[in-house]
């Protein structure tokens, strides 16, 4: 585990151990596993947690999910 | 008496250079590419609109256009571009995704899939041939003068520089064989002679800078530099690669390990950017991997050794990725800012085009140097000059219910001392926030995305995947462009 700076959408930012945030900069951090690929993190400020999209997947699993996930969304919209 | 600079939309300014554009524009076009599209022209740093409306509505088709013009490829039923599909990892031959890619945009005044006039004129190329993605096979990228972006094309094939028609793979008008005319005849070593396009030309130097590997699969090789007294982009002067060549002096510099996996893996691919100072950057992307590598090249003398590691160097990684191994439409770009002080080399952070993994480097001195990291999987993007001195990358995201999400660069603030932090303006600014700073190298940028509604209205409130196209000129208004 490796501790994260996020940015306001909750997206990866840099990883603390590079550098720590200025006095202006937003300031949301949280330790995450690195192995995952950083596009499954997302910080959610609600609750102040990290969510891991498809937790249970590996990286070749969660990338065929998420063309599921984006097909299934543009028909519901449709 | 009205100056020429005037005349050829130079602006009213003494001394403004007549070949010089307005801030930059591009063009939004999107809707639901069903029953209702549109084209709108936008300056990129205030999101104004500019241009006149002229297209007609029609509902021969149920198809209804709106906005500056009329768009062949996209009218019936969305023939090639249906925005009701995201897209997210999908390649260049996908006609209904690609054009959301972040590889449709770099320096050049034209897109990998088409082109749009300054009037909103906006043609795109047929998907059904190939040469809408080898013209960017082995071209160069080129630093330009202030407000200029590139208006001739060059080619580095191998050991033969060439120009071609501008915005073509085909149409040669020049050549040289920089080998059997130049190299050899001065003593100069040459092994491996493959290269595609991995050179730049520096227009305020008048210097070509261009890579070859010592041999096929090794990671050392040199630099060849061409210090011309002829200016590359001037026509009237410079007519042919040959009379650019035959006024300069060439030299080498050996180097070392600046693609770091061997330089076959790459198909002998690497984006270059020549500084004014003669630092030359080398941006290789490999899989999930992006690099950055600085060399100083400024010797006049031939460097016969190269140094153990070079001057510097920065990895990071990304994501599920691919560069020009998997094909040199895919290679990493080169963007640079309207007043020519900065660039950008890019690519996707995740795939063929969402995201973006870049880094911002100062033109006068590539050692002053950071990188942001956007790690979006969908929607595509488009990677812009900004003002007078910056970027903005518009993402592809929906907008449905929600206007364009974009993340914002300036760099007016920023010096290029490189023993300085890397001070900036960020891209999550409000009202009780002001500069930052990184370090500079090693500094990682903010990037948050804006939700700014002014400045780029979204599209109906029905499924809307925008995309972004450069103009090919920058109108001058006012007094904008010095």
């Amino acid at each position: 585990m490796k501790l994260a700076y996020f940015n306001e959408q909750g997206k990866f930012w840099c990883w603390a151990e590079d550098q720590t945030p200025g006095p202006n900069d937003v300031n949301i951090s949280a330790e995450i596993d690195e192995n995952h690929a950083l596009w499954r993190y997302n910080y959610n400020t609600e609750t102040d947690s990290v969510e891991i999209y498809q937790p249970t997947l590996n990286t070749a699993e969660a990338e065929a999910q998420l063309e599921i996930d984006l097909a299934a969304e543009a028909a519901e919209e449709e | 008496m009205t100056s020429l600079s005037t005349l050829f939309g130079g602006g009213s300014s003494g001394g403004a250079d007549p070949l010089q554009e307005g801030l930059p524009v591009v063009a939004l076009y999107g809707g639901d590419f069903n029953q209702n599209w549109d084209v709108r022209l936008h300056k990129v740093h205030s999101g104004e609109l500019v241009g006149s409306p002229w297209a007609a509505i029609t509902n021969s088709t149920a198809s209804y256009a709106h906005g500056q013009s009329h768009i062949q490829m996209f009218g019936y039923n969305g023939d090639h571009g249906n925005l009701s599909n995201q897209f997210s990892s999908q390649g260049y031959t996908n006609y209904q995704h690609f054009t959301q890619s972040l590889y449709q945009n770099d320096h050049y005044p034209y897109a990998l899939f088409g082109s749009c006039s300054s009037e909103g004129r906006l043609g795109m190329h047929s998907f059904h041939t190939s040469d809408y993605y080898e013209k960017v096979y082995r071209r160069i990228n080129v630093i330009s003068k202030k407000g200029r972006r590139p208006r001739r094309q060059f080619n580095i094939a191998n050991g033969v520089f060439t120009e071609t028609n501008f915005n073509s793979n085909y149409g040669l008008k020049s050549s040289v064989d920089l080998s059997s005319t130049y190299f050899t005849p001065q003593g100069l070593p040459t092994s491996s002679s493959q290269n595609y396009g991995s050179a730049c030309y520096n227009q305020n130097t008048k210097t070509l800078a261009v890579y070859y590997s010592s041999s096929n699969s090794t990671n050392t090789g040199r630099v060849y530099m061409f210090r011309s007294t002829l200016d590359l982009m001037d026509e009237a002067t410079c007519p042919t690669t040959k009379d650019f060549c035959d006024a300069a002096t060439i030299n080498y510099i050996t180097t070392g390990n600046v693609s770091n996996w061997g330089f076959n893996s790459l198909n002998y691919n690497l984006n270059m950017m020549l500084g004014d100072n003669d630092h030359v950057i080398f941006n290789a992307r490999n899989s999930s991997s992006n690099r950055l590598f600085i060399e100083d090249c400024s010797s006049t003398s031939n460097v016969t050794t190269a140094a153990a590691q070079p001057e510097s160097e920065r990895s990071e990684g990304n994501t599920t990725s691919y560069g020009p191994e998997q094909g040199l439409m895919y290679r990493a770009r080169m963007q640079m800012s309207w007043d020519g002080e900065w660039v950008m080399m890019y690519s996707p952070y995740y795939y063929y085009g969402s995201g973006l993994s870049a880094y911002v480097i100062s033109v006068k001195n590539p050692r002053k140097m950071s990188y942001v990291n956007i790690t979006q999987t969908s929607g595509g993007g488009a990677l812009l000059p900004s003002g007078r001195s910056g970027f903005k990358y518009l993402n592809g995201l929906n907008t449905d219910s929600q206007p364009v999400q974009s993340w914002s660069l300036d760099l007016s603030s920023t010096g290029h001392d490189h023993t300085t932090n890397f001070v900036y303006a960020p891209p999550n600014y409000t009202a009780t926030n002001s500069m930052t700073n990184v370090a500079n190298w090693t500094g990682t940028l903010q990037n948050s995305l804006g939700n700014y509604a002014f400045q780029y209205p979204g599209y109906w409130y029905s499924t809307s995947y925008p995309r972004f196209m450069t103009v090919n000129h920058w109108k001058v208004e006012g007094n904008y462009q010095v």
